[in-house]
């Protein structure tokens, strides 16, 4: 499912973010000077000596829809970007597989770097995002983030 | 009335479902709800969670929710 509005672009996608919908596309605006671009990856943390080998992740996505397309509008204007590209997986993704995608568009690099960690961050925090470390004994946790 | 609960992340394995309907009071208020849903499951009370009625969330405890509303329970995220 995407969800677009003007600048800004949301999509969940089931199972790991493909490597090729995540290869720098082609942009033809002749005021965009930068693009700054992070890839979030499941990692295999060691849990009470057992290694996590993939996430589960689930989300309540109309508020997730609503809530990261109002937010994605806030930064474009403080930043003054051109857009923000955001990708997050749903379901199974296992550890060395990609599960959050961030792309932003502007004018110079200061902006670019500086929307880049603030949307990451606030993304983690306000996002309705949940996720399942399923652990190598079959067991699970709940992850939790770290600020 | 029927409402709609909602359960994400942790609190489905306190719930044992990810969703239900409970039949309440017509009056009923979100912190009414919430004291009976504790009682019928007793770890959402060791469980930190904030609550959305209709995609919005909910800050009134005394709100009196309505008939279908659909009452969301989400532990802190953990996306990204």
């Amino acid at each position: 499912m995407i969800f677009k509005r003007m600048a800004v672009y949301f999509a969940f996608c089931q199972g790991p973010i493909e490597p090729g919908s995540i290869c720098i596309p082609e942009q033809q605006n002749q005021e965009v000077g930068a693009m700054a671009v992070f890839t979030g990856y499941v990692r295999n943390d060691t849990i009470d000596t057992q290694k996590v080998v993939s996430i589960e992740f689930s989300s309540h996505e109309q508020i997730a829809h609503e809530t990261c397309l109002d937010l994605m509008e806030y930064f474009v204007n403080k930043f003054k970007l051109f857009s923000i590209r955001i990708i997050h997986s749903l379901g199974t993704v296992p550890a060395g597989q990609a599960c959050f995608h961030i792309e932003i568009l502007a004018a110079h690099r200061k902006e670019a770097f500086m929307a880049l960690a603030e949307v990451a961050d606030v993304f983690k925090r306000k996002i309705p995002i949940f996720g399942k470390e399923i652990l190598n004994s079959g067991n699970y946790v709940w992850k939790k983030n770290r600020y | 009335m029927n409402i709609l609960i909602k359960y994400f992340g942790k609190l489905i394995d306190i719930s044992k479902t990810d969703s239900e309907i409970v039949q309440v009071d017509s009056s009923i208020t979100a912190q009414k709800l919430m004291l009976l849903l504790h009682t019928k499951y007793e770890g959402l009370q060791r469980e930190p969670f904030i609550i959305f009625r209709n995609q919005s969330k909910l800050t009134d405890e005394n709100f009196n929710l309505k008939e279908n509303d659909e009452i969301s329970l989400m532990p802190p995220f953990s996306g990204g």
